[in-house]
């Protein structure tokens, strides 16, 4: 954090990743404000210079690609691993964008995610693209194998698989490709609101950051809904397969999850109290959930952005190839402590003590990040 | 044979289960003529979390109680008032005006009862309903009254009232109820923790001039501040001694009930505490308690402060619960450093004392000694008897049922 400001980095890395950036930074910098910096990583010289993104670094020294080989994307990645180290230097947040068909994004992504992780404090995330089904075995196997990869370096990752979600197949080609920008798009949105927004039911950012901290699968999703059951719609459309991020992992696994309930004043006690106990009896009371309210007067409906992570035991995957096991993610050096272990005790089955959007449950030395001496 | 009424009260507290059985006397002194405890089992944060394991420990409570009473006659708990902690309550309030439709306009008890018919159908919701009201405010024909007894024999038709209402949650309630039902025993009234301390703990000038009571229990921290001898503002910090126990068990990779030695051993002066065989670090264990500690005054420091309530305390703070057993004390008293802040235990006065008082449900324990005036834990159970005594005898209460009901004792 410089100067007490927040600093979140959003990185392509590879191709598509690149173009994810370039497209979310075109359309959205401007609304998200200065705390966010964008930032494309590529082997391929030519395919960076055509991208629009502001901060590029090319890795690598020959500067025409990988031939979708990821040894060659992690061994450029290594070559410059001092600009890497520049470019992650003071960051909060690293948001590693990448797709994982080809030889940089799932060559390169581990090895920058491990140096952002040097950073003292800093959180580390990972929204990756898998290949559409069609696509050969040869594109699946080696996604599989960058996916498992990531995994052991980035604590959270959020995957998607191009093509999920789509209901009209005659949309444009390149309207299905950006599709899986939004778990991205979510994810800062999500930073954003809770970062710069007066709220009524704050989500205080350390417990965004435990969220986010949290090993394991993660899952992103927006819903905006209005009328009387406004919160409860919205909740459901964010938790909907087709609005959350890969739709194949139960949320009944996730260990936490941060919700933000944006709407107007008018939204009610009841509206939230309904839409929550919902929520709760169908995820579990085992899945620590910290939500924030966020009033605006100018907003007609109730948008609901909704974050879990730690899914540690997915269900069988949808898409064949992936119907084999799946590796689940260690913790990574960059989280803190009392993120991490199962942190009720005594408590653990009861119905969490939130109070004012926090878990008062949850060890004040843990929330407060206190060194304990054994 | 004397007619006596006679009071039952059970405190379901988190660590602690407690049985009492009172005694209204005709002078309206309140004997305590049972009394008994049991280690709480089934209890987590003040909800019912095994429903079996809590009515083992009730049953030994009331057992224990009821042998008490047994030495001098045969008594059976049936039904109760039972308490109720922070973590499932809120306070809220409403104003009502009824009419007052008596021919000479001369305001009488109905127009009470009507306030208090009013405000019980204001404070039931759909999945809440209200254990304590309070009407704080009277006025009469648009012109303000400060209390009750001002408003009876004015003459006015339209009758203005505030009411403050302690609402629960009603599932939890009814789980409540199902489980000391299971016990043997019907739950006839509720009564928050933090309101029966005010009953034993506090003088009737205490409660009238503004003195806020703390009590800080297993599952959760709960107060309620009193003036003008009624509850104005009460409030809950869902952190109690539990989570202190618990934060040190998950700090120090150590058994909860280990912890819960450790919390009650460790000494500030001395570097080393043992438990279990294992040496523990005091400034560890220290760091623990007051990060959790700490917070906890905090956010009461903060509502007293939002809610305007620092300036009226003119009695002072009076801790009872885990509150006047722990370090507690020197937090608040750092944190009010102009106000009086002490461990408050039951006044449980002589009975030289209590023939010179005419306050309903004074309390005397002449079969149990001094025991009640070091053991702040009490404080709520003995409370409880002398709420019930008190709304038994309110004249506005309508038709008594259950725990009102007569008993013979030998």
């Amino acid at each position: 954090m410089k100067d007490n400001k927040l600093l979140i980095k959003v990185i392509g890395v590879g191709g598509c990743g690149c173009n994810t950036v370039s497209n979310i930074e075109k359309q959205y910098a401007g609304t998200l404000g200065d705390n966010f910096e964008f930032y494309g990583v590529d082997t391929d010289f030519i395919s960076l210079a055509n991208q629009s993104v502001t901060h590029k670094v090319q890795i690598g020294s020959s500067g025409i690609g990988t031939a979708k080989d990821p040894m060659k994307g992690a061994e450029a990645a290594q070559k410059s691993i001092n600009e890497i180290k520049s470019m992650i230097q003071g960051v909060d947040i690293a948001i590693l964008c990448a797709g994982l068909s080809g030889g940089t994004g799932s060559g390169a992504t581990g090895v920058i995610a491990q140096a952002a992780a040097g950073n003292p404090g800093c959180v580390v995330m990972a929204s990756v693209t898998l290949p559409f089904y069609y696509d050969d075995s040869k594109k699946q196997e080696a996604a599989k194998v960058a996916l498992k990869n990531i995994k052991e370096v980035v604590p959270v990752v959020l995957p998607i698989q191009n093509g999920v979600g789509i209901e009209d197949e005659n949309v444009p080609f390149l309207e299905v490709l950006r599709a899986t920008d939004k778990n991205v798009i979510s994810l800062l949105e999500m930073i954003k609101v809770i970062t710069s927004s007066a709220s009524t039911v704050s989500l205080d950012f350390s417990e965004f950051l435990s969220v986010a901290s949290t090993p394991g699968n993660a899952m992103i999703g927006i819903g905006e809904a209005d009328g009387e059951q406004a919160v409860s719609v919205a909740i459901s459309l964010a938790r909907s397969p087709k609005n959350m991020s890969y739709g194949d992992y139960s949320l009944k696994d996730a260990s936490k999850m941060a919700l933000v309930i944006m709407g107007n004043g008018t939204i009610s006690y009841k509206q939230i109290k309904d839409a929550r106990t919902t929520l709760q009896n169908e995820i579990g009371y085992q899945t620590e959930v910290f939500n924030g309210l966020y009033v605006n007067n100018e907003l007609e409906k109730v948008k609901v952005i909704m974050f879990a992570t730690g899914m540690n035991d997915p269900k069988e995957i949808s898409a064949p190839v992936f119907q084999t096991e799946m590796t689940v993610a260690g913790p990574g050096d960059q989280v803190e402590m009392g993120f991490l272990a199962a942190d009720e005790g005594y408590f653990k089955g009861t119905a969490p003590a939130y109070f004012e959007g926090i878990n008062y449950d949850r060890p004040t030395f843990l929330r407060k990040n206190l060194r304990i001496e054994q | 044979m004397a007619k006596e009424k006679i009071y039952s009260a059970i405190d379901l507290g988190s660590q602690t289960v407690r049985a009492a059985i009172g005694r209204l006397l005709e002078d309206g002194s309140l004997e305590v003529i049972g009394y008994g405890t049991a280690s709480s089992e089934g209890i987590i944060k003040g909800r019912v979390e095994d429903a079996n394991a809590a009515q083992e420990a009730v049953k030994k409570a009331v057992l224990a109680a009821e042998n008490d009473v047994k030495a001098r006659a045969t008594f059976r708990m049936e039904e109760v008032i039972a308490s109720v902690t922070g973590s499932i309550i809120t306070g809220e309030q409403e104003v009502t005006t009824v009419s007052n439709n008596t021919r000479d306009g001369v305001i009488g008890e109905k127009v009470l009862t009507d306030i208090d018919a009013a405000f019980e159908d204001l404070f039931t919701h759909k999945d809440r309903k209200p254990i304590h009201i309070y009407v704080t405010e009277y006025s009469v024909d648009g012109v303000r009254e400060t209390n009750q007894a001002s408003i009876l024999e004015m003459k006015g038709e339209k009758i203005g009232a505030k009411g403050f209402g302690i609402v629960g949650d009603t599932a939890i309630l009814d789980k409540f109820a199902e489980t000391l039902n299971n016990a043997g025993h019907t739950v006839d009234i509720f009564c928050f923790d933090a309101v029966a301390d005010g009953y034993s703990v506090l003088t009737p000038e205490q409660r009238q001039i503004g003195s806020l009571v703390i009590n800080a229990g297993a599952g959760s921290t709960d107060f309620a501040f009193w003036k003008n001898g009624i509850i104005q503002f009460i409030g809950s910090f869902p952190v109690g001694g539990d989570h202190i126990t618990n934060d040190l068990a998950l700090g120090l990779n150590m058994p909860f009930k280990a912890a819960e030695e450790l919390k009650c051993q460790y000494d500030k002066n001395e570097m080393e505490v043992r438990v279990g065989g294992k040496l523990y670090k005091t400034r560890s264990v220290d760091t623990i308690v007051q990060a959790r500690t700490e917070e906890t005054v905090r956010y009461i420091a903060d509502q007293i402060k939002q809610n305007g309530m620092l300036s009226q305390i003119q009695g002072g703070i009076f801790l009872t619960g885990n509150a006047a057993r722990s370090s507690f004390i020197s937090y608040m008293r750092r944190e009010f450093s102009t106000l009086d802040v002490r461990n408050a235990y039951p006044i449980i006065p002589t009975e030289a004392e209590v023939s010179d008082s005419e306050e309903i449900g004074r309390l005397f324990s002449p079969y149990y000694g001094n025991k009640f005036q070091t053991d702040s834990g009490s404080s709520t159970i003995l409370g409880m008897l002398v709420y019930a005594a008190k709304e038994d005898l309110r004249p506005s209460k309508k038709s008594s049922s259950g725990i009102f009901k007569f008993f013979n004792l030998l």
